[in-house]
């Protein structure tokens, strides 16, 4: 019994280093690509100031943000503009996620549903801002082709959630640039495998010694005339953010 | 007294320059942006209100205007201050109904009297209000704040046992700040998520100080928060709750107050759940139960007390509340609040739209509906529409 198992396994491996062999791009480079182009946006921690426009066929509104984000765990958004939402923030820390609502001088708790749901009226979801679920730790990356996306070679790949991950997403494919990891496009499916959302990255310009995309615009299918674009005005990479800093009592007092 | 008023009647005087200059938007943009020590902002709204009869046949119109001037002054990382004032002009068919009416606009709870009623005409009242007035110390994880402000406990969304100290009609919707209240609060913060705050608040009789302390920490995902100190005299006890049953917002609050030689002890209890599902529909359902509330049909409403205090969240025992609410589009949403008292059969139908006309300027049209169970029957007691514009600077 131990023999015919052994040869088995045997023969499973060669069979696996087969289609390994054979294999142009291993799962594992698939992996390495989406977490540089994680890293490249993300860092250890960003300090951001964004402009968000919310676009239909008939207006737009604007609004500007600060964002803090350390890890996957924390980050705080304050907004700055339009004025009746001036001083607003949102706290993530792990699971958790709080409001403070300076007219009403208090901070309400979020149910953890809000977090698949629209943020503030546009086409990001919670999820999308603060980034609360990884695109490298919660997917199976696989490697599809090369393609071109605003003619620069780019790889594309195909990220499945992990069957343990509440995700939003049934599948995405993004496209990430060869020569310096950007993520120019990207395609959200749901779990019917409908094509719900594209993400497309402009004007690429350096800050902070990085070169990263700085107008993100999402695009969502079944409504026309109707986006959002994210704008980076500012951005600041790996500059010590203290765990402290992401705390209720700091919330109410950011400006 | 005098000379508080004087206070106002100077502050107003410069207000009012400000509001009438045309410049007034660039004066605040340069202070708010050059100098950034000093932030003023507020809002202007103006509200219709039509209070129909139970059958809709009659009705009586109320008009207001509504100023709110908050000024922020933050010279170093140590100390700011705050002082908010509230302009409110009426006039219509309401106030002239409405027997003394300004003097119904008072905070009872004050203990320094900054409001001025500059006309107070049968057909016409004119009112201010400072409702906040602080000076605040922080110095590391510590702060201090002394003055008026809002001392807010509240840890669930529709009804709050642990707010102690302050008292509003959750009716009053046009008051999102709700009334300040004359304190000292020290705080401090031990870790990221746990925190001691200390108050005393005085009134204008010494018998409804509220002296109280709270602690607040966050294990497995949950806030606690436990509260203990003095309501009138006489020890009160709470506990409050903020978490999650896997993606369902789950919190409640409950509130004892010892018995004094008029009343008995008391409880407030509340608990809710809430949750947002696919394209923005949002529930909250919620249920209150105030032991000394009534709980048989109200046979004569008129002689019926409906003073909202901390003790008395609803008049009645058993509360039940359900929001609906949508976004339509990030511009246009609305909402849908029904509340229902088992017992006396008290019904409150809240509907609300809201508009975003412009990026500052809001519109919202807002109804309520009361109905409730009298002599066996039950039939609708009144009704009101509200108009609101909402300007934002």
């Amino acid at each position: 019994m131990y023999i015919i198992l052994n040869i088995t396994n045997s023969l499973r491996f060669f069979l696996l280093s087969l289609i390994l062999a054979f294999n142009q791009f291993p799962e594992q480079d698939a992996s390495d690509i989406v977490k540089k182009a994680d890293e490249k946006m993300r860092g250890k921690t960003s300090q951001a100031e964004l402009v968000i426009i919310t676009s239909r066929a008939n207006w737009s509104r604007k609004m500007d943000v600060k964002t803090w984000i350390k890890g996957t765990d924390y980050s705080m958004i304050l907004i700055q503009s339009p004025i009746k939402d001036k001083g607003t923030v949102f706290l993530k820390r792990g699971k958790e996620v709080w409001n403070w609502i300076p007219t009403l001088e208090r901070s309400i708790k979020l149910p953890p549903s809000m977090m698949s749901q629209s943020w503030m009226g546009t086409d990001f979801t919670n999820d999308d801002l603060v980034k609360e679920s990884s695109v490298v730790n919660d997917y199976i990356h696989t490697l599809l082709s090369d393609t071109l996306i605003a003619n620069k070679p780019c790889f594309k790949v195909q990220m499945i959630p992990k069957p343990e991950t509440a995700v939003v997403w049934g599948k995405i494919i993004v496209c990430i640039d060869k020569k310096d990891y950007l993520e120019l496009h990207t395609k959200f499916f749901d779990e019917d495998g409908s094509l719900i959302n594209i993400m497309n990255a402009y004007d690429i310009k350096e800050m902070d010694g990085r070169l990263i995309p700085t107008r993100i615009e999402m695009i969502p299918i079944d409504k026309k005339n109707q986006k959002t674009e994210i704008i980076y005005k500012k951005i600041l990479f790996d500059k010590l953010i203290d765990d402290n800093f992401f705390t209720l009592s700091k919330m109410k007092k950011l400006n | 007294m005098k000379r508080s008023s004087f206070i106002i009647k100077l502050i107003l005087f410069f207000n009012c320059l400000l509001i009438r200059s045309n410049t007034y938007a660039q004066i605040r943009d340069s202070i708010n942006h050059k100098n950034s020590s000093l932030q003023i902002r507020g809002y202007l709204k103006d509200l219709q209100t039509y209070t129909f009869s139970k059958n809709y046949n009659e009705f009586i119109a109320g008009n207001l205007i509504h100023n709110r001037l908050n000024f922020r002054y933050v010279p170093s990382s140590k100390w700011a201050s705050g002082l908010e004032i509230r302009n409110r002009i009426f006039w219509g068919e309401e106030i002239k109904l409405t027997p003394d009416f300004s003097s119904a606009l008072k905070n009872q709870n004050e203990l320094l009297n900054m409001s001025a009623t500059w006309i107070n005409a049968p057909e016409l009242v004119f009112h201010t209000n400072i409702d906040r007035l602080w000076l605040q110390y922080t110095n590391k994880n510590f702060e201090a704040r002394l003055g008026r402000q809002r001392i807010n406990w509240g840890i669930s969304t529709i009804w709050n046992p642990n707010d102690i100290f302050n008292t509003y009609n959750f009716l009053d919707f046009d008051y999102e700040e709700r009334p300040g209240r004359d304190a000292l609060k020290v705080s401090q913060q031990f870790t990221s998520l746990s925190n001691f705050e200390l108050v005393a608040s005085a009134s204008k009789v010494s018998k409804e100080n509220v002296y109280a302390a709270k602690y607040f920490f966050n294990r497995k995902n949950y806030d606690f928060q436990f509260i203990g100190g003095f309501f009138n005299e006489k020890i009160t006890l709470g506990t409050g709750w903020s978490g999650s049953i896997v993606n369902t917002g789950f919190k409640g609050e409950i509130q004892y107050f010892a018995p004094d030689k008029d009343n008995k002890d008391q409880i407030n209890f509340t608990i809710e759940a809430d949750y947002l599902f696919h394209k923005s529909w949002y529930v909250n359902g919620g249920f209150l139960w105030n032991s000394e509330g009534y709980d048989q049909p109200v046979e004569n409403l008129d002689n019926t007390s409906l003073r909202f205090s901390p003790k008395h969240l609803m008049p009645t025992k058993w509360n039940t509340a359900l929001t609906v609410s949508k976004s339509f589009t990030p511009l246009f949403s609305g909402s849908l609040t029904t509340i229902f008292a088992p017992g006396t059969n008290l019904l409150i139908i809240l509907p609300d739209l809201t508009y975003n006309i412009f990026t500052n300027f809001d519109i919202d049209l807002i109804s309520q509906s009361f109905y409730i169970e009298q002599q066996s029957t039950f039939t609708g007691i009144t009704h009101r529409i509200f108009l609101r514009g909402k300007w934002s600077f």
